[in-house]
């Protein structure tokens, strides 16, 4: 028997949830780049992380209630938007600070619904927190693509926007752009992957995939199509590489995927020689 | 013909501060106008005012002749540099193609037209060479630059600038002053905040002398009288004012 390096890649792909999974991955790779270029660039890493854990009680909700997960996450994570802004408003609070209160406080409830409901159903909490990308189905599948073409339109079809609001909001604003509503728009759509994300590597290794590529193609790129579609590149790659990883060493696929892109960013940030 | 910009009575109060009050001029179009004070004088929320981000409590102000959330599009607005994600990946040639981006909407390409604004507008701030540069390589004279290039490519009739001078050398302030000199003489008017008070005179055609109030209003001969010198700044060193040149 000749060893041929091809079916490394090619016997995998032998399994069904394997072939579901790497068409998973690469609807993440797409996306998170996508709107991680403006996640990075704009210094909503926490927010990020935070909207991921705030999550976690839809999940577990829609779990309870027998429904796919997304039917309580993308709820979640327009009760956790709103009330970021209604505190911000109400208190004079910094944002950070909402969003802190609201991270710690919508994770617990997810745990304590996870408690009170034990009795009544399995809610695999692992596969909440690190992902569950081996058993997404067809329908799941075919959610997160139209998802995914819903979120990959709204970016390409106001790029302009986004770049112009996120660079210089005031300008944009003077100029004519209904800068809140593009800037809720935004919001939503980050929501929208890290629901669409949470899936793949879980709630707790959203981030990674969300900044670490683009913040790895910036080092690189110094315009941001260049930093998007580089970004793009290495995304792809690690959620490829890190499905691989996780099928021949036994490992779950988040914490591969999380390694992976930390790694990429490593070696990057150490041998890094800025293009324009 | 309206004036470009006008204030009747304008105010404006932080919670029980008044950082405005009952402040009125007209300004004819083609103007270049300053607008001095010391720190805190109200300044930069004048022209925030004057583009609609901040509302005003009392009196009203008008650009061509429209309460400002109507005029949005025919102003360019420069904040100040604190204002702008300096962090963002653009090249000068992006922060230019901005000033086409509310007409161009969304779903679209930039079509020839808008590529051709963009290109006149960067050459005439000097700045076609640097088109494709990162605007982080830039001076801060070279940024202002671009942010009135962005201005023309918007076709604004009115252009208010932020400190624009902050942080920029003598030789780069002369570069962008003859640029916005030769864009009054085309009809535009400009307004812009400044804390250098040297050579006034020579710089700008009225002068808006602000400290909470209109302290003064003119031509800087007239306006940036001794008087005047100390109202703004008595509590900045106003034992300097003697030194303040008088017509």
């Amino acid at each position: 028997m000749t060893f041929a390096p091809l079916d490394l890649i090619t016997e995998p792909l032998g399994y069904g949830f394997m072939m579901r999974a790497l068409f998973a991955a690469i609807l993440v790779g797409i996306v998170c780049p996508l709107v991680g270029l403006f996640v990075v660039t704009r210094g909503y890493g926490f927010m990020g992380d935070a909207l991921a854990h705030s999550v976690f009680p839809g999940m577990v909700g829609a779990i309870v209630l027998g429904v796919a997960p997304w039917f309580g996450a993308i709820p979640a994570a327009v009760v956790f938007a709103v009330l970021v802004g209604f505190i911000t408003r109400r208190t004079g609070l910094r944002a950070d600070s909402a969003i802190a209160i609201l991270f710690a406080t919508m994770f617990a409830l997810g745990v304590i619904m996870i408690s009170i409901f034990r009795s009544r159903v399995t809610v695999d909490l692992e596969a909440i927190l690190l992902g569950q990308i081996l058993a997404v189905s067809v329908g799941d599948l075919i959610t997160m693509a139209a998802l995914s073409a819903l979120i990959i339109a709204f970016i390409f079809g106001f790029y302009r926007f986004l770049v112009y609001v996120s660079f210089d909001s005031q300008g944009a604003e003077v100029a004519g752009m209904r800068t809140t509503a593009i800037e809720y728009s935004l919001l939503t759509a980050i929501a929208a992957v890290v629901v669409l994300t949470a899936q793949a590597v879980g709630v707790i290794l959203v981030l990674a995939m969300l900044v670490a590529p683009v913040a790895a193609a910036a080092l690189i790129f110094r315009r941001h199509v260049g930093v998007v579609f580089l970004g793009i590149g290495f995304a792809l790659f690690a959620s490829v590489a890190g499905l691989y990883l996780s099928y021949y060493a036994n490992l779950p696929f988040g914490p591969s995927i999380a390694v992976v892109t930390g790694l990429l960013f490593g070696c990057i940030a150490l041998a890094r020689r800025r293009v324009a | 013909m309206p004036p470009a910009v006008s204030s009747h009575h304008a105010g404006v109060k932080i919670g029980s501060n008044a950082i405005l009050e009952d402040v009125s001029f007209d300004i004819s179009p083609g103007n270049l106008v300053g607008i001095v004070g010391p720190n805190g004088a109200g300044k930069s929320t004048l022209l925030k005012a004057l583009v609609g981000i901040i509302e005003l409590d009392s009196g009203s102000v008008l650009v061509n002749g429209q309460p400002p959330l109507k005029a949005r599009g025919q102003i360019s607005y420069v904040p100040q540099s604190e204002s702008v994600n300096w962090s963002f990946p653009v090249s000068v040639r992006d922060v230019v193609s901005m000033g086409c981006t509310p007409r161009i909407g969304p779903f679209r390409f930039a079509s020839r037209r808008h590529k051709r604004l963009v290109d006149e507008a960067l050459e005439r701030v000097g700045l076609t060479d640097r088109a494709s540069d990162p605007l982080i390589e830039l001076s801060g004279g070279q940024r202002e630059r671009i942010f009135v290039a962005r201005a023309l490519a918007q076709q604004a009739d009115i252009l208010l600038l932020d400190e624009a001078f902050s942080g920029v050398d003598i030789a780069s302030q002369a570069g962008l002053l003859a640029v916005l000199r030769e864009l009054c003489q085309e009809g535009k008017t400009v307004l812009m905040t400044t804390h250098d008070l040297a050579k006034l005179d020579e710089t700008v055609d009225l002068l808006v002398c602000l400290n909470c109030h209109v302290c003064a209003f003119g031509p800087p001969q007239e306006a940036l009288t001794p008087e005047v010198y100390r109202e703004l700044y008595e509590a900045h060193g106003g034992a300097y004012a003697d030194d303040v040149r008088t017509p």
